[in-house]
């Protein structure tokens, strides 16, 4: 069944260079002023099915909270349709309404009419609203005692009990501590279970990773493309790191090539790797750098350059460096290289390639993590 | 539908607790205010000035006239800034907007319910009969000032999204419109022509004919224009409405 349908959606907003609140403004502009047109959603379609988890993802300015705000009815459209199965519980805010001087009970209260819960309805879910929150010691405390921690709890408590179809997150879970988070993201799980719909918006690929079945990726307005959560997540990443490379116009050194000794390694063994690279002026001295990243994960695992090492390199016109990876400790998965080059700037770079080399470690999976680092035991 | 109606319960209940909170008196202050007003009114008009002898309890005749005005004052006033001051839940979460200009009219109304306790409990010390039969024609007029102030509030609130000048020029339509009402000033006073002029706003009429059911025991007529005002409020609220539910789809865009 079907939870969410948009078709050809659009939205712009008229921008006005100077405030145009004031009535001397409008009267002086009335033949029109210095207004400035802003496609901020460009013709969206797309599906969404009951009981998705479903990440939007996206630069800022793409369009994903303009698109949130209009699914959750606070902003009209400009053309489009709109079709939304059962009630949609917007958290587009932590706390929207909240009142520093009022306790935390009275807030519950508020923010659960708020977010169309009846007296009633939130009579039988104040113990769990509460519990959930762990914060039954300071229920009648006022909120403007409260750590921005314990704001988030109980923001987001009443927030999930809330009785809805349609779960709308904009980045919110930024804040509050690891444990928290990963009993929110528990309870996304009952809630999928239970056939609800979830559309979250984050900057956190890695949460987006994990938890959304499918990922909607926006650019300028338009949707890239809406797919597998892994894939699009991956090819994100991609377009990310290139986009914020900032290259050295004309660079007078290019890669040539990267390559490892063998594509398919243990942990523990050497892995040697050869960069080829062309300068066209020997006389200043370069540096390299490498980093290991984990495939699946996009996790920056281990980063190190020639400066690090103390190394001075003076380019050939056609030279060669290698570095060996010694008795490396990485667990079984896949991983790649970058590869930059820059000369003292380590913020610009001569040249740089992303992904220069994928290769695996492989073995029996004894231990957790990224990497094996070396350890004893002592029993006493 | 109930689940609009809890959010107006709680928006009022917590405009309501905060009005005071951090107060030492806190809701003493709802009966304190009015009866200082009265106080200073009786010491000035009824033994310093002598300005009101023609009317048989003057002070009384004034604090009914400013307890009214002040209403319709913070009915307009409040509501006029109810959409922007809501802006963060209105950027943030979707309920009918018309909830936040009714909700800040209510609390009016609540201000107005501790004045009006104040002045039954003057009326009945100052011996004027309350327990009668056309007090029960009070509660008429109350809710047509509100209907008209609320209906104002409708139409200044959408105004004042977009052009903040309107603040200003409330403002100072309602410094006119204080002297345009005969309210620190007796009826009586007023020669021919202008009464007829003063009685087509309908403010003016609301405070004489809440006076008449309690001060001076005339019958309440509206010998001036029979069913203007009603007719009038009833336009101001249609008007209203048309322009609230135009305007509040762009509130969020536009806060």
């Amino acid at each position: 069944m079907r939870a969410i349908k948009i078709k050809n959606l659009s939205k712009s907003f008229m921008i006005n260079s100077v405030s145009s609140r004031s009535l001397k403004y409008t009267l002086l502009n009335v033949f029109g002023g210095t207004r400035q047109k802003l496609t901020v959603l460009d013709d969206i379609s797309f599906d969404i099915k009951k009981g998705e988890f479903i990440g939007i993802i996206g630069q800022n300015g793409c369009g994903k909270s303009t698109l949130l705000k209009i699914l959750a009815g606070i902003i009209e459209p400009d053309t489009g349709k709109i079709e939304i199965n059962g009630k949609v519980s917007p958290f587009l805010e932590l706390g929207v309404g909240f009142q520093e001087e009022l306790s935390a009970l009275d807030n519950i209260y508020l923010y659960g009419s708020l977010l169309g819960m009846t007296k009633s309805q939130i009579d039988e879910k104040l113990n769990d609203i509460i519990s959930f929150s762990e914060l039954e010691k300071f229920i009648n405390t006022p909120l403007k005692h409260f750590s921005s921690g314990m704001y988030v709890r109980l923001a987001f408590s009443v927030a999930i009990h809330a009785d809805f179809d349609n779960l709308l997150l904009d980045e919110v879970l930024a804040v509050g501590d690891v444990s928290f988070q990963q009993k929110c993201f528990q309870k996304f799980e009952e809630i999928k279970e239970k056939g609800k719909t979830i559309v979250f918006v984050s900057h956190n690929l890695k949460q987006i990773v994990n938890f959304s079945d499918k990922v909607i990726w926006m650019e300028s307005g338009k949707i890239k493309s809406f797919d597998n959560a892994k894939k699009i997540v991956n090819r994100y990443i991609q377009s990310h790191v290139f986009s914020t490379i900032r290259k050295i116009e004309n660079s007078k050194v290019s890669i040539r090539s990267v390559n490892c000794d063998k594509n398919i390694y243990k942990t523990k063994e050497d892995i040697k790797i050869t960069i080829k690279y062309q300068a066209m002026d020997v006389s200043k001295s370069i540096n390299f750098g490498l980093g290991i990243y984990s495939d699946n994960l996009n996790e920056y695992i281990f980063g190190f350059n020639t400066s690090h090492d103390k190394i001075k390199i003076k380019p050939f016109k056609n030279g060669t460096i290698e570095t060996i990876l010694r008795k490396q400790s990485l667990l079984p998965g896949n991983y790649y290289i970058n590869v930059v080059c820059f000369n003292k700037d380590e913020i610009k770079f001569l040249d740089f390639v992303g992904q220069a080399f994928k290769f695996e470690i492989i073995g029996n999976q004894k231990y957790r993590g990224l990497v094996e680092i070396n350890h004893s035991w002592i029993v006493k | 539908m109930k689940q609009n109606l809890e959010i107006i319960r709680q928006l009022t209940y917590t405009d309501f607790k905060l009005r005071y909170s951090g107060s030492v008196l806190g809701y003493l202050w709802s009966f304190l205010k009015p009866l200082g007003l009265f106080l200073v009114l009786y010491i000035v008009f009824a033994q310093m000035l002598r300005f009101g002898d023609s009317v048989p309890n003057f002070p009384m005749y004034l604090l009914i006239g400013i307890v009214l005005w002040n209403f319709f004052v913070e009915v307009t006033t409040n509501g006029l800034h109810s959409i922007v001051q809501r802006s963060s839940l209105i950027k943030k979460i979707y309920f009918p907007r018309i909830i936040i200009v009714l909700v800040s009219s209510f609390s009016a109304l609540i201000n107005l319910s501790f004045n009006v306790m104040v002045l039954i409990i003057l009326m009945i010390i100052f011996k004027i009969d309350v327990f009668h039969l056309k007090t029960l024609l009070a509660p008429l007029y109350i809710i047509e000032l509100w209907v008209l102030g609320f209906s104002l509030a409708l139409i200044l609130s959408s105004l004042y999204v977009r052009y903040r000048d309107i603040s200003y020029i409330w403002e100072l339509f309602l410094q006119i419109f204080f002297y345009a009402t005969p309210i620190i000033y007796p009826f009586s006073m007023i020669t021919s022509p202008y009464d007829k002029y003063l009685m087509i706003n309908p403010i003016a009429q609301i405070i004489t004919d809440f006076r008449l059911i309690f001060i001076t025991f005339d019958y309440p007529t509206l010998p001036y224009y029979p069913w203007l005002h009603l007719f009038g409020i009833f336009l101001i609220l249609i008007l209203g409405l048309v322009i609230f539910q135009r305007s509040q789809r762009s509130f969020a865009e536009q806060l």
